[in-house]
């Protein structure tokens, strides 16, 4: 969805703006993620966004995505043996696929799969911090594509913005760690697939409708969405879909 | 005869610069026991934190991540203030830098790994990740005992690391939370169950968590 250049520039200083959550005590690191690969997808007028992060044993884990299907789910963590999000995690760089036809022999598993979700190119840019890059922003699009410099900048720019919100977290704790930092993000990562399991089968419902009825509840009750998570799979706390009886 | 969490401790003694390990399970969240450690001071700063109810594996453990003290008795890191009791209990016991790894998969509360050392320093980046696997393997051991400190089923370590890895993927975490509700345990239960299952049928853990997912596989209460 594009808008005129000014309305464009407004959404795009909001994206930057919304870093001043972090600074707040009961700030949800995986609700910002999750809202900020909603922005890459319109900001950078892509078709899906999705955000990994290595763990410790340097598997890359999915932390936020724009869209919670199965099948997106599986084409990004996929991209633990081969792919662009692989690449640009290894090298740092950005590793820009404009038509993924073209890596079919390189990268088959990686093609196969992204061209059956319906994408036809792919980018990863690197969430750099000092000389690594601690994940990476992977965008989808269903056409084959070039960015433009500016385009680049912009994704890369939003891909710093996930970075430095997620070494946020720890900012008022003593421990200094980089490692444990982003074990607390990964930890509430898992708290809420627990929780989306426990609602798919309480209601029968598909993940990813389950993870916006977690993700409504949060908000409407201004909780962490992994403080939430856990709650319902301890059986502390319900929550019910809207329509359901 | 030595079980695995015991070869664990002992691994974290040797690969890490450290005296003495720890590991406990957890009975209920919260609320923990000691399996195993490797000395008399390691039981000592672990029941301390029993009888107290306080310390830096019970705050590791409700922060949900790691608490690494370089030195008990450093005013800068404010072990007094935060742990009036056990501070200068585990001094006079000998230990003088304390760091726990709570064991944890999401709302699953496993255990915890604690480590100590006479002397003051802290951990340096490579012995912090040698720690972080080492814990991981102490929770899947816990796992696979069903939280007892008998010894589990005989694999090997490569077969055991490969295991891990796989464990840590969306489908699985989602297959713990079905789990859940289809056998009304708690997700500490629904892990065990779930790793028990894979092992029993030799499938690996994530094709089985597949199953579950796309509603091909289903547990019920009364199955094993």
């Amino acid at each position: 969805m594009t808008g005129s250049h000014s309305d464009r520039e407004r959404r795009l200083a909001d994206a930057f703006v919304s870093l001043a959550d972090t600074l707040v005590a009961d700030f949800d690191v995986i609700a910002l993620l999750t809202d900020l690969t909603g922005r890459c997808v319109d900001l950078l007028d892509m078709t899906a966004a999705g955000l990994m992060l290595a763990d410790q044993r340097g598997r890359l884990r999915v932390m936020a995505s724009s869209s919670e299907q199965a099948r997106m789910v599986e084409l990004l963590e996929i991209q633990n043996d081969e792919g662009p999000c692989l690449e640009c995690h290894r090298t740092g760089v950005a590793v820009l696929v404009e038509d993924i036809d073209r890596v079919r022999e390189q990268w088959p598993q990686f093609a196969d799969r992204a061209i059956s979700v319906g994408f036809r190119s792919a980018f990863a840019l690197p969430l750099r911090l000092r000389n690594d890059a601690i994940g990476a922003l992977n965008l989808f699009h269903r056409d084959p594509r070039r960015l433009s410099e500016e385009t680049l900048r912009v994704g890369q720019g939003l891909a710093d913005v996930a970075t430095i919100a997620l070494l946020q977290q720890q900012a008022m704790r003593r421990s200094a760690e980089l490692t444990e930092q982003l074990q607390l993000a990964l930890n509430s990562r898992i708290d809420i697939e627990q929780a989306k399991g426990v609602l798919a089968e309480r209601y029968q419902l598909e993940m990813d409708r389950a993870f916006d009825v977690l993700r409504s509840h949060a908000r409407s009750h201004s909780v962490r969405l992994s403080d939430l998570a856990r709650m319902v799979v301890r059986g502390e706390v319900n929550v019910i879909p809207p329509g359901s009886c | 005869m030595s079980t695995l969490i015991g070869r664990i401790c002992d691994a974290c003694v040797t690969s890490i610069p450290v005296t003495g390990a720890a590991v406990s399970a957890s009975l209920t969240p919260g609320s923990r026991s000691t399996i195993h450690a490797t000395d008399a001071v390691a039981a000592r700063v672990e029941d301390l934190q029993l009888d107290l109810g306080e310390g830096p594996g019970t705050d590791a453990i409700r922060d949900r991540g790691p608490i690494l003290i370089a030195d008990l008795s450093d005013a800068r890191s404010a072990t007094a203030a935060r742990w009036p009791m056990f501070t200068p209990a585990a001094l006079r016991e000998g230990a003088r830098a304390v760091f726990a790894f709570p064991l944890q998969l999401g709302a699953a509360e496993v255990g915890l790994l604690g480590l100590y050392r006479d002397m003051p320093g802290h951990l340096d980046g490579s012995s912090h990740a040698t720690a972080l696997r080492l814990a991981d393997a102490a929770m899947f051991a816990l796992i696979d005992d069903g939280f007892t400190s008998s010894d589990p089923i005989d694999r090997d370590d490569n077969e055991r690391a490969t295991d891990e890895n796989d464990f840590f993927r969306t489908q699985v975490f989602q297959a713990v939370g079905m789990m859940t509700v289809q056998l009304g345990v708690s997700a500490e239960e629904a892990t065990v169950r779930l790793r028990a299952h894979a092992y029993a049928h030799d499938r690996p853990v994530a094709d089985v968590a597949g199953d579950v997912v796309s509603r091909r596989l289903r547990f019920r209460p009364d199955s094993a």
